[in-house]
């Protein structure tokens, strides 16, 4: 068993993007926190321990890969580096714009259309009027949905939604993005171009974080792996040490 | 480049809050208006919904309570009285019930998205108060011919109490947003609560009603913050005598609950992505 590896520390401050220490997520389900009873019910309640002092530091620049099975904790961890889930303990710090393609599709109102849709996520992000009416337009055109764009979201198809949600991920040109398995989803010529748009991104000095458990994409487009398990970190490294290791324990059905 | 540190769980407002959620400001309008674009586009007669619906609401009161039960004989002016109370607890329990849906149906947006999580009940509050002015557009139509009663210069006043009551509807908003979190229960229970509320404050029936009633009885009718606001909204609308009293009481709930709210609210916001 390898154990926690601790990730090295950068010497100044400039050279992250991303720093978290100790990061601890528990989950209860949500009937033991009635405010009154809730000395009474949390003993009821299973904790799960979905990150359990997790270290991650991502240097500028540089895409990390987070590894791990079903459950391991990877969309936690991004929710956590996202900034929509607070952590009951450690820290996060975070340099940069971020913009998240987390658990595709679903952060969209159905009822409207694309476009609109595309205007609700910029705005959410913090961007200006005017700044949203900028990209408008280019994002639209990036997901290639055509005339759909003025169909309510509820016509589209799963692909459709992922290339749009994509689209606006990484046309905001955000300094840190961050994916949740979406890879898989599109056309092969929809895959080509996204994986160019996050290759480009990594080029001008932004940096990727993809959660994910298929190791193809890893190879193609991480330069370090984070291979979490249960909550926490069993080993960081290149991409080909990790994911050997990752297969042999797989293979022997340890972890 | 900015720097964001997330550090534990927060137990205060933290800096830059406010900031944050004015920069928001189109993504509000987008939510509240997207959503009234949204919620009546299949609708034929689209947007007068708005303005139908309470109306149609009123209606049935009026005909049940006002006239067959009687109702009407305790004000000269029943069905402006009426209105009134229809249309400001309209506003209140829309927000409310709204606030917990945009959580509970915005899960997705607030998993994926960092933003400061007031622009929900926020959102929910303006398009609630967006169809309560619509609705009071038809007011002077109705009640002039039937109840002889013109807009005077105490329509002027009207900002006060709208002003007032959106404060302390944001704040129920905001509260009612932070349980339905945890407690998802809520969202069958408010609508219950808030027709109790409805049928407790003096809308469907006049205040000669509990005279001679228990003290405790006036001091409770009384003490109801919706009456308050619905006193200064018919001294508005209606010309009825001005009490200071209760712009004094109006505007000390106004103040207690929007902070309360807020606060609670803006205080478990980060743990709420947890539970969606």
């Amino acid at each position: 068993m390898t154990g926690a590896t601790p990730t090295p520390v950068p010497t100044a401050p400039e050279d992250y993007a991303i720093h978290g220490q100790g990061i601890r997520v528990t989950y209860r389900p949500y009937t033991s926190k009635v405010p009154l009873l809730g000395k009474v019910l949390s003993s009821s309640g299973p904790e799960v321990h979905a990150l359990d002092g997790v270290d991650i530091t991502v240097p500028v620049g540089t895409s990390i890969g987070i590894l791990g099975r079903n459950g391991a904790g990877k969309s936690t961890l991004l929710r956590v580096l996202a900034g929509t889930l607070m952590p009951d303990a450690g820290r996060v710090e975070v340099r940069g714009r971020i913009s998240t393609l987390l658990s595709l599709g679903s952060g969209f109102n159905g009822d409207l259309t694309g476009r609109r849709n595309v205007w609700l996520g910029c705005l959410a992000t913090g961007l200006s009027r005017e700044e949203t009416a900028d990209l408008v337009e280019p994002i639209l055109e990036f997901s290639g949905i055509g005339e759909a764009a003025d169909r309510p979201l509820n016509t589209y198809s799963s692909g459709m939604v992922a290339r749009l949600a994509f689209a606006i991920g990484t046309t905001m040109s955000p300094d840190i993005l961050l994916i949740d398995e979406i890879l898989s989803v599109g056309d092969e010529s929809f895959r080509d171009k996204s994986h160019r748009a996050m290759r480009d991104l990594v080029d001008r000095a932004g940096n990727l974080v993809i959660a994910s458990h298929r190791l193809k994409i890893f190879r193609e487009l991480c330069e370090q792996i984070v291979w979490i398990d249960r909550g926490k970190v069993i080993e960081v490294g290149d991409p080909k040490t990790v994911i050997k290791e990752y297969r042999k324990h797989i293979k022997a059905g340890i972890v | 480049m900015a720097t964001r540190t997330a550090d534990t769980r927060r137990v205060s407002i933290p800096r830059g809050y406010f900031r944050a959620l004015w920069e928001r400001r189109w993504f509000i309008r987008e939510l509240a208006f997207g959503n009234i674009m949204g919620k009546h586009a299949t609708d034929m007669l689209g947007v007068l919904w708005w303005v139908l619906n309470p109306l149609m609401m009123t209606g049935v009161y009026f005909l049940v309570f006002g006239v067959i039960l009687g109702g009407r004989r305790g004000d000269p002016a029943f069905l402006a009285y009426l209105l009134v109370g229809v249309f400001a607890m309209r506003y209140m329990s829309g927000t409310m019930v709204g606030s917990a849906k945009m959580i509970t149906g915005g899960g997705k947006l607030i998993t994926t998205i960092a933003f400061p999580r007031m622009v929900l009940p926020l959102a929910a509050m303006i398009e609630d108060a967006t169809a309560f002015l619509a609705a009071l557009g038809s007011f002077y139509f109705l009640v002039a011919p039937i109840n002889s009663i013109w807009p005077t210069w105490w329509l002027l006043f009207f900002p006060v109490p709208f002003l007032l009551h959106s404060m302390f509807v944001l704040g129920m908003g905001a509260l009612t947003a932070r349980l339905v979190v945890p407690i998802r229960d809520i969202r069958n229970v408010v609508p219950h609560l808030t027709r109790m509320w409805f049928y407790l404050t003096p809308i469907l029936w006049t205040l000669d009603r509990i005279e001679g009633a228990a003290t405790w009885i006036q001091v409770m009718v009384k003490a109801n913050p919706m009456f308050s606001f619905l006193s200064l909204y018919r001294t508005a609308l209606m010309s009825r005598p001005f009490e200071p009293v209760y712009l004094a009481t109006s505007a000390a709930w106004a103040v207690v609950i929007l902070v309360f709210g807020v606060w609670t609210f803006i205080r478990h916001e980060g743990s709420m992505a947890r539970y969606l």
